[in-house]
């Protein structure tokens, strides 16, 4: 914990002055919002691949999406930033972190605020009870545990944005790729399918949800570490 | 004494150059010029000691720590000062100041606050906004007070006007004798190298040549004035000619040759500084 | 501090034996008193525009001769000297002079009786007793 927080006093710096980052985020991240409450209903009954895709998008990126970081775009490219920061006495571990913590507050707030949001204003109230909307909060904030911190990683790739938007693409695919075979094997969405696991073991796949989501932060981190020891910074 | 930092058979293709292998060492209490033609490696070698730019082969040793090992201890006593500054755009100097100073236990506040008044450093404005100067002059502001043994200057003075660049030396000197420290900087100004550099060494083509030490070096290399005819070859130490002198690098040499062929010369002095680099710089 | 201290660039004396030498003819001729304080070596090498090094060793030698002391953590400072040396390095001094003169003129091939001649004149000129 004590790692976590000096990798907060470092990341405070660049959070500082990401008022219109995050600002610009939020803009396109809000017509998820009436999208995914509007067309719950519609979604439960037709079961509509787009609708699972939004939302695991949502839940990996939160407003990343508007984050020119993420796109390696030149003005505000997080390579200056490993410039200014790689030659002073910051631990690697702590910096690595401190990159993590950018990432979650680029998310998790935003995700934070549409569950509840969903919550009280889409019918899903009707199918879970609090404990069981927990955990499905949970099994979705999980998801950008695991597959969410590959964006920091992506971040100190020495990419530019043709990478990024190529990569996202081709997660992209793979993701249509998964959730179609969903459809095809269960006859559900993952978002259905998450509402039945987390009706019926909630428990269980929150545990299991965290286990993975902490295993793949600390894993992620190895991998970071491992990548920036590689290239060279000029 | 040991030495502050120890670079032994450093290697790295970066495109097309091949920097290295390269022999280094840097002692407390003296400070060392690197001077080279534009891309010889002179950043790339910096960025190396940093471990910015990883080594394929070779040893770096900052105060016997190796600088690409899990010991990240080695920064502490190091302070980097970039050509070009990157990622400091965004900030105020106060902000920058805050967070830098946070970083470094023997931050000398005190000593931060005289180089602004000094030199007049607006703290308020954006980095991005400041002049390439004043970019400069804040740089060094959050450099010198660090108090790390060692100093990695490239190129401190290329923007400074010329009073902040007299200052810059003063604080510089006033520097090294706080304690056992330790300045290896890059600079194209040779009045700066006349006046802060005891060691000089020169990069070629990725190549670094001996470690010279200023005085003998500009000691031994001679211009003699001479009305004679000359030999066309042959004469030992000869660097250089016109049609009234001769330039050697070997002054004994050269001098016991010309007395035994009875060739006279008129006056005899020192190489400027600037010249012998030029050549130093240039031969092949 | 600075020292009023001319290095030259045509001398073949090394550049740390110049700055010895002007150093004790500037004790020597009471610009530079007892216990006055001495640039540091590196500020010294700065003014000069040479290096650390030279500084050190003319320092040394300076110390060694007993022209100068060094106080650890004080600094560099002006030593007491006693009069006869005082009065040989002022002799020290003109004969050195004298010998650059000598030298040039004996370059030009002038002969010792006119050199004396000329010695006379220059004093003459320069108000000096003609004996």
């Amino acid at each position: 914990m004590q790692k976590w927080k000096q990798a907060w006093q470092i990341a405070k710096l660049e959070l500082s002055v990401s008022t219109k980052k995050i600002a610009f985020g939020c803009l396109i991240i809000l017509g998820f919002f009436p999208y995914a409450i509007s067309y719950f209903q519609h979604y439960l009954e037709n079961s509509v691949i787009i609708y699972d895709l939004f939302f695991i998008l949502f839940f990996i990126l939160g407003i990343n999406v508007g984050n020119p970081n993420y796109w390696h775009s030149k003005q505000a490219n997080v390579h200056s930033l490993l410039m200014m920061q790689l030659p002073l006495p910051i631990k690697q571990e702590i910096f690595i972190k401190s990159r993590f913590i950018i990432h979650f507050c680029f998310s998790f707030p935003v995700q934070i605020a549409f569950l509840i949001i969903f919550y009280v204003a889409s019918p899903i109230a009707q199918l879970l009870s609090i404990p069981a909307y927990i955990a499905f909060a949970i099994i979705w904030l999980s998801v950008n545990l695991y597959i969410g911190t590959l964006t920091p990683i992506n971040e100190v790739y020495p990419a530019n944005w043709l990478f990024t938007a190529a990569m996202t693409f081709i997660l992209l695919f793979i993701f249509l790729f998964i959730l179609s075979v969903s459809h095809l094997i269960f006859d559900y969405g993952v978002v259905e399918l998450s509402i039945i696991i987390a009706e019926n073991w909630p428990v269980l796949s929150s545990v299991v949800s965290l286990i993975i989501g902490f295993t793949a932060v600390k894993a992620h981190q190895l991998y970071m570490k491992q990548i920036m020891n590689k290239r060279d910074y000029f | 004494m040991t030495s502050l930092l120890k670079i032994m058979d450093v290697e790295k293709n970066v495109d097309t150059l091949h920097l290295g292998p390269i022999h280094l060492t840097i002692e407390p209490g003296t400070i060392t010029t690197m001077v080279g033609a534009n891309g010889a490696g002179k950043s790339t070698l910096f960025k190396l000691i940093m471990n910015l730019v990883k080594r394929d082969t070779g040893s770096i040793q900052l105060l016997d720590i190796e600088t690409n090992g899990s010991d990240e201890s080695w920064k502490q006593h190091i302070t980097y000062q970039a050509q070009t500054v990157i990622g400091w755009e965004p900030f105020t100097g106060t902000k920058l100041k805050d967070f830098i100073s946070s970083l470094y236990p023997h931050w000398n506040e005190a000593l931060f606050q005289k180089i602004v008044d000094l030199l007049q450093i607006p703290l308020d404005e954006r980095f991005a906004k400041l002049s390439q100067g004043n970019q400069q002059k804040l740089q060094l502001a959050l450099a010198l007070p660090r108090n790390t043994p060692l100093l990695l200057l490239d190129e401190p003075t290329s923007f400074l006007d010329i009073p902040a660049k007299q200052k810059l030396m003063n604080l510089l000197v006033e520097w090294m004798e706080q304690g056992d420290r330790a300045i290896f900087m890059t600079s194209h100004q040779s009045a700066d190298i006349m006046k802060l550099s005891d060691y000089i060494v020169v990069l070629r083509n990725g190549k670094l040549m001996n470690k010279f030490e200023k005085e003998s070096l500009i000691h031994r290399h001679r211009r003699y004035w001479i009305s004679e005819q000359l030999p066309e070859e042959g004469i030992p130490g000869e660097i250089g000619r016109s049609t009234r002198y001769l330039v050697s690098n070997a002054p004994e040499q050269t001098e016991s040759f010309l007395q035994q062929e009875q060739i006279t010369w008129t006056q005899q002095e020192s190489l400027d500084l600037e010249e012998i680099l030029t050549q130093l710089i240039e031969r092949r | 501090m600075e020292l009023p201290i001319y290095l030259s660039k045509t001398s073949r004396e090394p550049i740390y034996h110049q700055i010895e030498n002007q150093m004790k003819t500037l004790i020597a001729s009471g610009q530079l008193t007892k216990g006055m304080p001495l640039p540091s070596i590196r500020a010294l090498a700065k003014d000069l525009e040479t290096s650390v090094i030279t500084i050190r060793r003319a320092y040394q030698n300076l110390e060694y001769q007993g022209f100068i002391q060094t106080t650890q953590g004080k600094g560099t400072f002006v030593a007491d000297i006693d009069h006869d040396m005082k009065q040989q390095m002022k002799v020290a001094e003109v004969y050195q002079a004298m010998e650059a003169a000598v030298e040039i003129a004996f370059k030009y091939d002038y002969t010792a009786e006119q050199l004396k001649k000329m010695c006379l004149e220059v004093i003459h000129k320069k108000g000096g007793n003609q004996t």
